[in-house]
């Protein structure tokens, strides 16, 4: 590697022209070209330099440009970019319009900028401003459906928890399948940092997105090579907002709104599961229902009264909606930000301070979040920068028990409507027939805090013109504190009550180092390049103390408590050192190249296999600047890309190449017991990926898109191969298996109408294939005791299990697919088959915005199709009375009643467990379109602002999820719970399961936005 | 050429930071520091003890995550409890997969069964690596201390899986009958893992052959040790080996095993039957007891053998409601079948005082619960010294000999503790229906019922569904037989 770089110094030596370097002064105004409005926040740059800055909120700016340097480049979101020659003129002004190439933009790519329009690499961008406003309290939620190629799920409408994102699908199995986030070029601690026994937290909902500038997703393996280990599941770059000389700007954004869930799904009432109940009673008393005299019924009621159903017989009157009282009635939303900036030619500064206060749709459930960040920047001199960013958060989160947990709010619908919510003296009823949520609200909280500081210092050198040397310095400190208390009437606290106390302290810190080169050979020739090294390291650590029996419900400190349950602590550390370098060339204007490579050392691999290299070549061809497309009056632009390359993935576990042993405590002695079997062999997962691409404008780029195909192969899976368990193990991990992702992704930008009236159509949408194209054994890698699993020829986390036949007329029994084309009603005679798919086979959104005056409308939906969802409570909420008693969905009352009923719901017959058991009878469709974002705003007119003394003032009301069409049966399609233990491959595999998950959230809000 | 200066000075300064990460190199040496290397932990005696206890944390059934309660922590005696709960005892609780012993319809999915499976080998495996490894013990008592107590856990662990995943002994085919797989070398590489992919299932003779060998040599090894605190002694080895007798029908050496334990006079009763239950330290019945504190047990809230047995405040789901018809067994007066039921919503195990009470948690509250296991951090009782005067009765009863003494005082000692007057003779029936009201609710009745040949529910004690499946998480891994009643 030594040798690459000495060739790139070298090279980049040869390019350095000798001219003493002398700035001038260009200053300007920049308006619309429709209405001569001035535009702020126009980006304005010295062409193949990184000098630029932004115009201020009468469009005016003021720049130093380089000499030899004679191109300002402007460039504005949404409405393309244009190029001017600077001449001998101070003052360069520019207009801009909506019809012009939407290409020019800057985006941001890893350690550099590049032209939209030189791309050969696919990479998905969303500014900051399309998203700002948005009732989500984690960016990525924000992105969901705006970026092709990029599937993103909550989990659930619990707040702050884990969010999967998956960039052109999942490559791995075992390792992780999240992207690498990287902040202001410094990748952040993003894994969940939550106890085991909840859903995983999301370490991204920290980030205030108002501070966000742009978003770039680094999709393909040219544009995400230059990350190696890390890239194989695409790269998220964030660039927070900084300032810009000139007048200061203040912003205060206030909004607030109101949440309700997207769905209930409605259970039995009080006689409805009467009538089924005393039915299924019944038949596990041996009578026949239909023969059934009033006095057996009544008996029968009787005896469920006795055993386990408290007012079963005797309370005819009470009628409990138990899901009415799982969700909240004020849940809502508030946000205010305030944000500052500006400055002169020497110093620039952004300032942002943020509150937001999430009131979620479950009882107990809340997210506050404060963040305040400054960034700055220096010019020292012409050739020396500092810049340096802080974001110093606090998030404080109440969170709701497990969804596996009968404490948690939405497993209230297991309960018996015959039975009293409260008791008459107000105390939530004890004596219900499982634990009553109710009393967990009263008696019991769980409070996660995070602390959280981002901080980067960055100094830019610039060598000679051209060439600059970069450092980064950035550290991510997380400092988390879970406390919970389960007080003594609760289940878990009783009888002298339950506290665990848990720290955790997580320091990640990054230096990178580079040279960047950008050249112009001649008038049509350019170079771009950088080379430098990367340095990381991670070292974490937690302490955890649960404890019991405290004094009293009002002094719950752990110290105070009598008796320890549970000591925990951890520590763990990871590094990567990296070399990357990275080309762009580009001749005659429209030939394009670009390679890079990097060479990735991690602590994550035994001495033979720590490092790997990750190289990316790709090429572009700008039809358009051909000469025999010159008088085409369609095409206005028109450019082929091609790139392959390889990316690694290293597994999420520090020492996973080791044997070890761990503690295991007996009596007060601690021993030692077995805990994985060593994998010396083991390597990174690589993924090759090959891209090709068009992007097209047509009508004067009235029309623009970009259609790309895709194939990702990743090999060196890392898996765990089951073994036999008699070995007193029963996974290994190795590198074996093989998957592959094929996909294409469509993006359509129109400006239907300009003028008076704006209206911007903007789609996209993407398919993915995944299959497994190779395992380690023929056996299924099985995930959890979920049905999610791994199989040879199929996608990752196919549902296999029994598949229902529905039900025999005859006797109500329930059926099951035989696999030799009958049915058998013994669950063991029949065989596990593929039933169904989580993956969906597309996915994408649809985005229309409107403008006209001082209005502007924007209608947004996403959609998702041809994935399945497991209801994992399936044999819980919808068992036709043949479990236990809970409470079921109203369809389980069309049950087998008599021989000849034909119907898909088994007889009732009270813990008879007919057709409960794990089968494709709880699968449905998970296809979805949602009406994800509906906003209307309204800018007041400029006379009125005046008059004010404001520079701008606009006001808003906005929906979230107001309507959702789908098939699904329970609360939400947009699903995701893990009920296999939080396990890498369990978070892989486990897909598009439901277990009492908690639905999205319907929010509308209502907002101003004033500037000063 | 000031520029010339300038641009030498940032390439070298490149260059050294570039160089000085290349030296960090060793920045990439990370080691564990929650758990050890594996080549670490063989290396000196405090460690093979380690290894040791992490045997009995496993006999435990360590609390970890959803999976807990497995083994002696609580499932050897629930499942044993279920498959032959007939009119006696009913799971009420929500969790299928006991809901399915209980029905005799396990599905080779069920979760209990693979988890108790892999935690038994877990536990074996660990056993195999001490084994192999005495050569580190510092002095030749602590080897033989540590090798009696390691063949003795791996003796019993083999004999519980012989006994729930093959066919009984006592049909006569058992030297052909499939029993479990027998490994006996550690595995630590996963070439010794995929060997045991051919290893196949030994027979139910062969299985027993070993368990019988392990623990006799236990008992030999840990003669000198006395009762060995609160780990495996001579006298628990002595004892399991009269289970194994018994459960053979070799009744002369049950007695013998029997008596070596009663004769020693290191244990006596306690004085009333519930006073050997819910105990933080050994009782003088004790044999063996699997340890547990706040701090380590086999489960609080999902799994674990008060969780389900118990409905008290703050411990147990109230799972096993024990039926009326199991109180046709005990006589009036008997200590062993009152049931307690002025226990109010507070009431804890300190508060029961009868063998039996009504249970007051909140959900599955108002059924007849055991008190045997009302407390999930005191001792979970595996072995005591009543079942020894049963054993050597009933063993002295059917070889017609009075080893020891003879089989009505054995029966008396027992009767007496529980406030029954003495019996002047003593009958087959009056032996085993002691058995059932001593030992009710330890595990015991699935394997006493089929010793004796009793129907189960209907079902002869030689049914296959009273057996259970093999994993089927193994079986999609390697080829190994499926029992009958699951092909």
């Amino acid at each position: 590697m030594k040798k690459i770089l000495l060739f790139l110094f070298g090279l980049s030596l040869m390019a350095i022209d000798p001219v003493q370097a002398q700035n001038r002064t260009v200053t300007g105004k920049v308006t619309a070209a429709e209405d001569g409005a001035p535009l702020p926040g126009v980006n304005v740059v010295v062409k193949g330099t990184s000098a630029g800055t932004v115009t201020d909120a009468e469009g005016n700016y003021r720049l130093d440009v380089p000499t030899g340097q004679n191109t300002l480049l402007f460039s504005f979101i949404g409405m393309g970019s244009q190029e001017v020659e600077i001449g001998n003129r101070a003052v360069v002004d520019a207009q801009m319009s909506a019809d012009m190439q939407q290409l020019g933009e800057v985006v941001v790519v890893g350690y550099g900028t590049q032209l939209k329009q030189d791309l050969t690499g696919n990479i998905a961008s969303v500014s900051g401003a399309e998203i700002h406003g948005l009732p989500v309290n984690s960016f990525e939620s924000a992105l969901q459906g705006r970026t092709s190629g990029v599937f993103i799920e909550k989990a659930s409408g619990k707040l702050g928890e884990g969010i999967k994102v998956r960039v052109r699908g999942a490559s791995s199995i075992s390792a992780g399948n999240q992207p690498l986030y990287v902040v202001d070029g410094i990748p952040i601690t993003s894994d969940n940092q939550g106890i085991t026994n909840n859903q995983p937290t999301n370490p991204l909902a920290d980030l205030n997105f108002n501070d966000i500038e742009a978003i770039e997703i680094l999709k393909d393996a040219s544009a995400a090579a230059i990350y190696g280990s890390r890239a194989s599941n695409g790269v998220v770059i964030i660039t927070t907002k900084r300032g810009s000389s000139g007048k200061t700007n203040i912003d205060v954004n206030y909004r607030f709104g109101k949440s309700s869930p997207t769905n209930k799904v409605g259970f039995l009432n009080a006689a409805e599961y009467r009538e089924l109940y005393t039915e299924a009673t019944l038949r596990l008393l041996g009578i026949d229902p239909i023969t059934a005299t009033d006095q057996d019924k009544q008996d029968a009621q009787q005896f469920l009264e006795d055993e386990l159903v408290d007012g079963f017989a005797s309370d005819k009157v009470t009628d409990t909606n138990w899901e009415d009282l799982a969700f909240n009635d004020n849940a809502g939303y508030q946000q205010l930000d305030l944000t500052a900036s500006g400055g002169n030619d020497k110093t620039k500064f952004y300032t942002g301070l943020s509150y937001s206060d999430q009131t979620g749709i479950l009882i107990n459930n809340e997210f506050k979040r404060l963040s305040g960040r400054l960034n700055l920047d220096q010019r020292v001199t012409d050739r020396l920068n500092f810049s340096m960013g802080l974001n110093l958060i606090r998030t404080r989160l109440d969170r709701v028990s497990n969804d596996n947990a009968f404490s948690t709010p939405l497993q209230m619908v297991a309960l018996a409507p015959v039975q009293k919510a409260y008791l008459e003296n107000g105390e939530p009823n004890p004596n219900t027939i499982y634990y009553n949520g109710l009393i967990q609200k009263k008696y019991a909280w769980d409070i996660t805090v995070v602390h959280r500081a981002l901080g980067t210092f960055n100094v830019n050198y610039e060598l000679v013109p051209g060439l600059a040397f970069r450092s980064e310095l950035g550290l991510d400190l997380l400092d988390q504190q879970e406390d919970n208390y389960y007080g003594r009437l609760t289940q878990d606290g009783a009888p002298g009550g339950l506290g665990t106390s848990r720290s955790t302290g997580v320091l990640n810190y990054t230096w990178n180092n580079f040279l960047t080169l950008d050249k112009k050979f001649g008038d049509k020739h350019n170079i771009n390049a950088v080379a430098g090294m990367s340095f990381q390291q991670s070292d974490s650590e937690n302490t955890s103390v649960q404890a019991k029996d405290f004094p009293s419900d009002d002094l719950s400190t752990i110290a105070s408590a009598a008796s320890p349950v549970n000591i925990f602590s951890n520590q763990t550390s990871f590094a990567f050192t990296s070399y990357f370098a990275r080309a762009n060339l580009k001749f005659f204007d429209k030939y394009l190249v670009g390679l890079s490579g990097r060479i990735d050392g991690s602590s994550k691999f035994g001495q033979e296999n720590r490092y790997g290299f990750f190289p990316s070549a790709s090429v572009g061809w700008i039809i358009s600047e051909e000469s025999f497309l010159d008088e085409s009056s369609v095409l206005s632009f028109l450019k082929f890309r091609a790139s392959y390359g390889l990316t690694g993935n290293a597994p999420l576990a520090n020492n996973a190449h080791l044997g070890t042993w761990t503690g295991a405590n007996y009596t007060t002695t601690s021993g030692l017991t077995i805990a994985t079997l060593p994998s010396p062999d083991l390597k990174w997962e690589n993924t090759a990926q090959t891209n090709l691409g068009i992007d097209f404008g047509l009508f004067n780029d009235r029309l623009t898109g970009q259609v790309d195909y895709y194939v990702k192969n990743t090999t060196d899976l890392l898996l765990s191969r089951p073994l036999p368990a008699i070995s007193g193990y029963t996974s290994i991990f190795e590198n074996v298996g093989e998957m592959e992702n094929k996909g294409f992704e469509v993006v359509l930008n129109s400006q239907n109408l300009i003028g008076a009236i704006r209206w911007n159509t903007s789609f996209n949408i993407a398919f993915n294939k995944n299959k497994i194209t190779r395992l380690n054994s023929d056996a299924d890698i099985i995930a959890g005791s979920g049905v999610n699993r791994a199989r040879l020829g199929e996608p990752i986390g196919v549902f296999i299990t029994r598949r229902y036949a529905g039900v025999d007329p005859a006797n109500g029994d329930a059926l099951y697919d035989d696999g030799e084309g009958g049915t058998t009603n013994d669950y063991n005679d029949a065989p596990d088959l593929v039933v169904g798919n989580p993956n969906p086979d597309f996915y994408g959104g649809l985005n229309n915005n409107l403008s006209y005056k001082g209005f502007d409308l924007g209608v947004f939906f996403q959609f998702v199709s041809g994935n399945e969802i497991y209801n994992t409570a399936g044999e819980y909420q919808s068992n036709n009375a043949s479990g236990f008693v809970d409470n079921q969905t109203k369809d389980q009352m069309r049950r087998w009643r008599k021989p000849g009923d034909i119907t898909d719901v088994p007889r009732a017959e009270l813990v008879g467990s007919i057709g409960t058991e794990s089968s494709s009878r709880y699968l449905s469709d998970g296809s979805y379109v949602r009406l994800k974002t509906v906003t209307l705003g309204y800018n007041l007119p400029r006379a009125i602002i005046d008059r004010l003394k404001l520079r701008s003032t606009r006001i808003f009301i906005s929906g979230q999820n107001l309507w959702t069409l789908t098939d699904y049966k329970g609360w939400d399609p947009e699903v995701s719970y893990n009920p296999g233990g939080q396990t890498t491959t369990n978070d892989n595999l486990i897909q598009g399961n439901d277990f009492y998950t908690a639905p999205q959230d319907k929010t509308f809000v209502v907002g101003i936005n004033v500037g000063l | 050429m000031k520029t010339k200066l300038y641009t030498s000075l940032g390439l070298s300064l490149v260059l050294s930071l570039s160089l000085s990460i290349v030296s960090c190199d060793s920045k990439l040496d990370i080691e564990p520091r929650a758990s050890i290397e594996s080549n670490r932990v063989f290396t000196n005696s405090s460690n093979l003890r380690a290894a040791l206890f992490g045997a009995y944390s496993e006999v435990k059934g360590t609390f970890n995550g959803p999976q807990n309660g497995e083994l002696y922590g609580g499932d050897f005696n629930i499942i044993s409890e279920l498959i032959s709960a007939d009119s006696n005892v009913h799971w009420g609780g929500t969790f299928g997969e006991y809901r399915q012993f209980e029905n005799k319809r396990v599905i080779t999915v069920n979760s209990r069964v693979t988890a108790n499976w892999v935690r038994a080998y877990t536990a074996i495996n660990v056993l195999n690596n001490v084994l192999a490894n005495l050569t580190v013990a510092d002095t030749p008592e602590d080897r033989a201390q540590i090798e009696g107590e390691a063949k003795c856990l791996r003796g019993m662990l083999y004999f519980e899986l012989v006994r729930l995943w093959s066919k009984t002994w006592g049909l006569g085919t058992e030297a052909t009958d499939p029993g479990v797989p027998l490994v006996l070398t550690p595995v630590n590489t996963v070439a010794e893992a995929d060997a045991l992919k051919t290893i196949g299932r030994s027979t139910v003779a062969a299985v027993y052959a070993q368990v019988i060998n392990d623990l006799e040599q236990a008992q030999t090894l840990l003669t000198p040790f006395d009762k060995n605190g609160t780990n495996i002694s001579a006298y628990a080895a002595a004892a399991m080996l009269s289970r194994v007798y018994l459960q053979q029908g070799n009744y002369p050496k049950a007695a013998e095993k029997a008596d070596f334990v009663i004769s020693s006079e290191l244990f006596e009763l306690s004085g009333e039957p519930l006073d050997a239950f819910n105990n933080t330290a050994n009782s003088k019945e004790d044999i063996f007891a699997i340890q547990q504190s706040t701090l380590s047990n086999a489960g609080t809230s999902n799994g674990g053998v008060s969780t389900f047995y118990a409905s008290l405040n703050g411990t147990g789901r109230g799972d096993m409601q024990v039926q009326e018809p199991h109180f046709h067994i005990y006589e009036p007066g008997d200590l062993r079948g009152f049931i307690q039921d002025d226990l109010n919503d507070a009431a804890t195990i300190t508060n029961v005082e009868d063998m039996f009470y009504i249970g007051v948690f909140s959900q599955n509250s108002g059924h007849i619960q055991t008190a045997k296991w009302g407390d999930a951090n005191v001792n979970i009782q595996v072995i005591r010294l009543a079942e020894m005067y049963l054993t050597r009765a009933e063993a002295n009863f059917e070889a017609g000999t009075a080893v020891g003494d003879a089989p009505v005082n054995d029966i008396n000692v027992i009767r007496e503790r529980a406030g029954l007057d003495p019996l002047a003779v003593v009958t087959r029936d009056e032996i085993r229906l002691e058995r059932q009201r001593e030992l009710a609710f330890e595990g015991f009745r699935l394997h006493d019922f089929r010793r004796w040949k009793f129907d189960i529910n209907g079902l002869p004690f030689s049914s296959p569904s009273l057996i259970l499946p093999i994993p089927e998480r193994e079986r999609e891994v390697y080829d190994i037989a499926q029992n009958e009643a699951y092909n």
